[in-house]
């Protein structure tokens, strides 16, 4: 061991057998098993867990129905504007709260309330005020949502470091460009990683109301009829595309987070 | 330019009160070096803090070229221990807030910024962040940032204290030799004596508890220096001077 190899960018084969063989042998040894055992139906009703091969075939069944379309894309668009109503309140109530010091004295222990309470029991009440159509899912989705977003600009544009602070201040800065120049900028770390967990959040509120709904179209409704009927082959189906959808949105806010805080979480702010 | 009268500075404390500067006086002359000296608690950056309107005095006045001084000003540039870079600011941009904050012209100080940038010894290194700077070299874009807009004093407060020995010294003869191209007013924190007296024209020395000046002592080198001066028996005199005002065992 007395040699030092040069580190380097391993290549994408590696890659692909190093990250991504083992974890998807582990999928193929536990399918074919699952496959090998459902019918004997020793462990399990395959009534109630179809096997791999009853779920594919149903999954070829459902990609070619028209209404899968339908309402994975009325999902989505719940989901969506339910999470960017949720992105632009949490940024201006999180930034009135953080820069008017009297606004966030008088609303701030309702606010905490509201948070505390789990938003699912306000679906009905959403329902009632805004329909059984779309308005009342994104309203849930958007309610869950807020509340990260909406912490973390708070508190981020309140935490600003002591001597950046007094930097700023020696140079004459005003209010304004202290906000814009230090506070926004520092901030952004916080708010990023609060976009983050909103985006997931938009989606359990967004699913959780159609589940809770049980009319109208989206993938929660689907899932709840589907299971009302027993046909858990359809019913995987659809968690199936939920676990990707939900795998795409989080890696792809990751990455925007990445692009947007290029800086990184850990500044170095330097002792002193 | 400056004049202290009568100054001090009391903080409150869990018990009781601090007396962190007593009845400070002192003149500072325009364009000369002068060093504040002292233990840790001595009231030295205090005092450059008050001189500075980032902090409140108690009693006294302080006064600028006749004007009294209690805020922030262009002509007063201020530099911590901590570089205090923005990391989402290349060294360039860093540089440059000053610039943007008073609301100078970008175009034409960015120019400047890069010649600065490059009598430092950060050439090539404009456009990368602090993160992938040492200590050393932040200090250093720390240092351009005060440069650039040219303010009349240069409040230093204990600049290069957290650097090792090496770097420690030689930026502090790129600081002598732009204090000798420039002669700006420089006030200058340092808790090392022979700092001090290296780059001094006065030294104020102070002790704590509470915080007030001991003596203002001449340092009397000739100039230019260099390296070379610290091996003279005058050298060695006024640290010993310093040193026993200080009340430091040797």
């Amino acid at each position: 061991m007395d040699k030092i190899a040069p580190t380097r960018a391993p290549s994408f084969r590696r890659r692909l057998v190093g990250d991504f063989l083992p974890p998807l042998l582990f999928l193929a040894v536990a399918l074919v098993a699952w496959q090998l055992i459902a019918p004997t139906g020793w462990l399990i009703n395959p009534l109630l867990l179809p096997s791999p091969g009853a779920i594919a075939k149903a999954g070829w069944e459902l990609l070619g129905a028209a209404y899968l379309g339908e309402n994975f894309f009325r999902t989505v668009y719940v989901i969506a504007v339910g999470f960017v109503i949720a992105v632009v309140a949490g940024l201006v109530m999180g930034t009135l709260m953080a820069v008017v010091p009297l606004l966030r004295l008088v609303m701030y222990p309702y606010i905490i309330a509201f948070q505390a309470l789990p938003k699912i029991v306000l679906v009905p009440l959403f329902i009632v005020l805004f329909g059984f159509g779309a308005a009342a899912k994104i309203v849930t989705a958007a309610a869950i949502a807020f509340f990260p977003v909406f912490m973390n600009t708070m508190v981020g544009l309140s935490l600003v470091d002591a001597d950046q602070r007094r930097l700023m201040e020696s140079l004459t800065a005003s209010r304004w460009q202290v906000f814009t120049k230090l506070q926004i900028p520092s901030a952004l770390p916080l708010i990023f990683a609060g976009v983050k967990v909103s985006a997931t959040y938009a989606m359990t509120g967004a699913l959780a109301a159609e589940l809770i709904a049980g009319t109208d179209i989206g993938l929660g409704r689907l899932i709840s009829t589907f299971s009302f009927g027993l046909q858990m082959d359809f019913v995987f189906i659809i968690v199936i595309v939920i676990a990707v959808m939900a795998y795409l949105l989080f890696t792809g806010m990751e990455r925007l987070g990445e692009r947007v805080v290029f800086w990184g979480e850990d500044q170095e702010r330097g002792g002193g | 330019m400056i004049s202290i009268r009568g100054l001090s500075k009391l903080f409150p404390t869990q018990d009781g009160t601090l007396v962190a500067l007593r009845d400070v006086n002192l003149d500072i002359q325009e364009g000369g070096f002068l060093s504040f000296v002292g233990p840790s608690g001595c009231g030295k950056s205090t005092l450059l803090n008050i001189i500075g309107g980032l902090l409140q005095r108690t009693e006294g006045e302080v006064r600028l070229r006749g004007e009294v001084q209690d805020r922030p000003r262009r002509e007063l540039g201020m530099m911590f221990q901590a570089p205090v870079l923005f990391p989402w600011r290349t060294i360039v941009e860093n540089v440059l807030l000053p610039v943007e904050v008073l609301g100078l012209d970008r175009a034409e100080y960015q120019r400047k910024a890069m010649e600065i940038l490059n009598l430092v010894g950060l050439k090539g290194f404009e456009r990368a962040y602090p993160r992938q700077l040492s200590g050393g070299m932040q200090q250093r874009a720390a240092l351009s940032r005060v440069l650039v807009y040219d303010p009349d004093v240069l409040l230093l407060d204990e600049p290069f204290g957290s650097l090792d020995e090496f770097t420690r010294e030689a930026l502090n003869l790129e600081l002598m030799n732009i204090w000798s191209a420039t002669r700006k007013t420089i006030l200058f924190v340092t808790h090392n004596i022979g700092e001090a007296v290296f780059l001094s024209d006065r030294i104020v020395v102070m002790t704590p508890r509470p915080g007030r000046i001991v003596k203002v002592v001449d340092v009397n080198l000739p100039r230019p220096r260099t390296r070379d001066v610290m091996h003279t028996p005058a050298y060695a005199d006024r640290v010993f001077e310093v040193r026993e005002l200080l009340g430091v065992a040797h």
